[in-house]
């Protein structure tokens, strides 16, 4: 009985320290995710007057190049100018669409060249690109005035300048599907999917930047679901909406193309945010050395920062209006830190000038808060 | 007390005018203009030589002394005199733009650019004298020459024509030079680079044949025994430089402007022609060069563009130069009359024209360099006496090249190039043939610029 006693005493020792012996709970960096197939939606910069002191962080892709390399003229400006641009031409692709079924053939016959237009005008406008345009028409019957009214010596003058050659190719790539469930009362319901490509014409290479992902767009973004149920007879089109007709399918389309576009524009604000230096701070109001030049937008939300010796320092947060080279602005609220007093202390009695060595510079948050309101 | 004065009134500042004057006499003021880059700089910069301007003239009167005037800083006595000295030489000079000012680094303020100018009186050197270079009537040149004993000519003989003939060379190298740095618009474009070395080896080439004529003395400063009897001179030769010019002149023209007949489709061939004459090039049929010319209308969409080529060739069917147009210097939408517009626009358009002009001089060139046009001389192969030496004979012709012959028929015809006009060659042709053929050899008759022909 001892003996079984001191057995079973061993054993559990045995199992005890076998216990102790295994392995630490391993760490973990990942976690699973689910992708989603939600339609995309914009994201658009808060007003400067609605920030809290914790908001007031560094945007991403905020630049401290000045100026002092800039020729002001457009077209020889050097690469380290901040102003510099590139030059883009503009495609805009929809893969073709193949197959039958439901509602299939009126999809296929759209025409995207005017979709390229309002992409090309509306990207044109955020002044983050110089485009050339692809409105071959347009310029040709403008040559063929000029030639009518000017003359051939007027008309040859004007035609020694060339057009732009484009750096970049920017692409959009889009893909169109139609679900419908086969019954007889049934919707449409049409999904359009937008990724942009920058290529490099000359080396083929897709460029990482600006990464404006993927932006899905569904038709009940755009049209209510009533309006695209529909009845068929014997698979035949009865009554609701004419999903065979191309005229009615291609206006759902283009507004789902148009409202691609506008989240294409909000996307490409805050991957490419317009950055200025700040000359000079009078009280709260600031003096940038960059406006419209540089794609500050109306209405601005702007973070202002100092920049040492490789860190940057939050200061506030601002709402800059442009004029042509520069901008003005007022910061709405400093940020508590000892460096926004600082300068705000500087600022209180006349002008700052930042020095060369702790410069101040302001960068956008993204999309200004009007402008969805304003520009789609 | 009058310098003290006037050192009040010197250094008295106007409210706009803003000078200050720095303690060694230094006068420095900002000036700001609107906008960015060098328009605005420029501004900025002639904003401020115009406030030092009128603020040196102001202290002309002393009596002007209001009560926002002020000392910046004083100054000492000699910067003081040295103001009063160099005073009209800064009026005149800022004027006329040739005072060295000192201009700060561009700063910006808001929508404009700044500039500090400031001018430093002690600065201020006497003005440049400019030299004019004495034109000279000669050239003198030392140049070598070698040469191997040929032809009954000693080697000696042979090295010192080489050496003049380098003389010349070299000469016409240093006009052509001149030429194209003095001015662009010679009777033919001396342009860029490689053209204008072919140039100047072409007339060198060209010239120095008559070398005779340019070279007014010369002298032989050394001789060298070279191998296989060859012979090397160092010569100094002095080139007189106005027949030069006249005679390399003479040769250009004659490159610039030869007499052509246009081959194309209508309407392109009335464009062409009026092109032509207005860049005083002589159209005509009977002419010995021929430019072949071709148009096509190409769509691009719903807009049209044109290709136009153009061939300068000879009557043999040798090709001396192309012009292709750029079809995308203008599109225009699809019409009845789009490829009359094009054309007209494609020819008033300057660079199209000037790529035009200049492909037409480079073939005109071509047909120099290559020793003359191509003429065909046809003689009855039975008046040939000898027909073995005809080659020789035409080979030894002053400027023949490129002799060829082949029977054609009842005919020998002898292909060559001739450096002159047709009725030169023919007077030739009638002197050296003589020995080789027949009494009863018809006169040469001239059929055209490029057949001459015995009967």
């Amino acid at each position: 009985m001892k003996l079984v006693k001191n057995l079973t005493l061993s054993a559990l020792t045995i199992a005890l320290l076998a216990g102790c012996n295994t392995s630490p709970k391993q760490g973990s960096t990942t976690q699973s995710g689910t992708v989603s197939n939600n339609a995309s939606n914009t994201v658009i910069a808060k007003s400067a007057y609605e920030f809290k002191d914790a908001d007031i962080v560094m945007p991403a892709y905020f630049d401290t190049q000045g100026l002092e390399r800039c020729t002001f003229d457009i077209n020889s400006e050097i690469d380290s100018c901040p102003l510099k641009k590139p030059i883009v031409r503009m495609y805009f692709d929809l893969a073709g669409v193949s197959g039958s079924g439901i509602g299939v053939d009126a999809m296929r016959e759209f025409d995207n060249q005017n979709l390229l237009l309002m992409l090309e005008n509306q990207f044109a406008g955020i002044n983050r690109f110089r485009i050339v345009t692809r409105d071959d028409d347009a310029i040709s019957k403008e040559q063929q005035l000029i030639l009518q009214q000017q003359g051939v010596a007027t008309a040859a003058k004007r035609a020694e300048v060339k057009a732009l050659i484009p750096d970049f190719v920017v692409k959009i790539d889009s893909l169109r599907t139609l679900k419908t469930e086969g019954a007889i009362t049934d919707w449409a319901d049409y999904t359009l999917e937008l990724t942009t490509g920058v290529i490099n014409p000359q080396t083929r290479e897709k460029l990482s930047h600006p990464n404006l992902g993927k932006i899905r767009v569904k038709s009940e973004d755009v049209r209510d679901r009533s309006e695209l149920k529909f009845t068929t007879v014997s698979g035949r089109y009865a009554a609701g909406f004419h999903f065979d007709q191309s005229a009615h399918v291609n206006a759902v389309l283009s507004d789902m193309g148009s409202r691609g576009i506008d989240i294409l524009l909000t996307r490409m604000l805050s991957e490419m945010p317009a950055t200025a230096q700040v000359l000079g701070i009078k009280g709260n109001k600031i003096s940038l050395d960059r406006g419209q030049n540089a794609g500050v937008l109306p209405n601005e939300t702007m973070i202002i920062f100092s920049y040492e010796a490789g860190f940057v320092e939050p200061l506030g947060v601002a709402n800059v209006n442009p004029s042509r080279s520069s901008a003005n602005g007022e910061i709405i609220r400093w940020k508590d830190s000892r460096a926004a007093d600082d300068v705000k202390n500087k600022a209180e009695n006349g002008i700052y000038r930042p020095s060369n060595v702790a410069k101040i510079f302001a960068v956008s948050v993204g999309t200004p808060a009007d402008f969805l309101e304003n520009r789609t | 007390m009058i310098k003290k004065l006037g050192l009040l009134a010197l250094c008295s500042l106007s409210a706009q005018a803003q000078v200050d004057v720095l303690a060694d006499g230094t006068l420095q003021t900002q000036a700001c203009a609107y906008g960015r880059g060098s328009t605005a700089i420029s501004g900025a910069k002639a904003q401020a030589s115009a406030e030092l301007i009128s603020f040196i003239k102001g202290n002309k009167s002393l009596t002007t002394q209001g009560a926002q005037q002020h000392l910046t800083s004083r100054l000492d006595d000699d910067a003081a005199s040295l103001y009063e000295q160099q005073r009209t030489t800064m009026m005149e000079g800022l004027s006329a733009g040739a005072v060295p000012l000192n201009y700060s680094t561009p700063t910006l303020s808001g929508n404009d650019t700044c500039m500090t100018v400031s001018l430093n009186p002690q600065e201020l050197g006497e003005p440049l004298q400019q030299n004019w270079q004495q034109t000279t009537q000669n050239f003198s040149v030392t140049v070598i020459g070698q040469g191997w004993k040929k032809e009954g000519k000693t080697a000696l003989t042979i090295a010192e024509q080489d050496a003049l003939q380098r003389a010349v060379s070299q000469v016409v190298g240093v006009w052509l030079t001149q030429q194209h740095t003095q001015s662009s618009s010679t009777s033919m474009s001396i342009a860029e680079g490689n053209e204008s070395t072919s140039m100047q080896e072409l007339i060198g080439q060209q010239l120095s044949s008559h070398s005779e004529g340019l070279v007014k003395e010369w002298q032989t400063l050394q001789t060298k025994e070279l191998k296989n009897g060859g012979v090397e001179v160092t010569i100094l030769a002095v080139v007189e430089k106005a027949p030069l010019i006249q005679k390399a002149s003479k040769l250009l023209s004659m490159i610039g402007s030869p007499r052509v007949q246009v081959v194309a489709p209508e309407p392109l061939k009335t464009e062409l022609k009026v092109w032509l004459n207005e860049q005083g090039i002589e159209v005509g049929n009977a002419a010995s060069l021929a430019i072949y010319a071709k148009s096509t209308v190409i769509s691009r969409g719903n807009n049209r563009q044109l290709y136009l080529t153009a061939d300068v060739r000879d009557l043999a069917g040798n090709i001396y130069g192309q012009w292709k147009n750029d079809p995308s210097f203008m599109s225009l939408p699809k019409g009845p009359y789009v490829e009359k517009d094009l054309m007209a626009v494609h020819l008033a358009s300057e660079s199209q024209s000037k790529a035009l002009h200049s492909t037409l001089n480079n073939a005109f060139t071509q047909v120099v360099a290559r020793g003359g046009l191509v003429r065909e001389v046809m003689l009855p192969s039975n008046k040939l006496t000898q027909p073995e030496k005809l080659h020789d004979v035409l080979s030894t012709l002053g400027g023949v090249s490129d002799v060829s012959i082949h029977r054609q028929q009842k005919y020998t015809v002898a292909s060559l190039r001739f450096k002159g006009d047709t009725g030169e060659l023919a007077n030739a042709l009638d002197q050296a043939l003589m020995t080789i053929t027949a009494k009863n050899l018809s006169k040469i008759t001239v059929e055209d610029d490029f057949t001459l022909r015995y009967k």
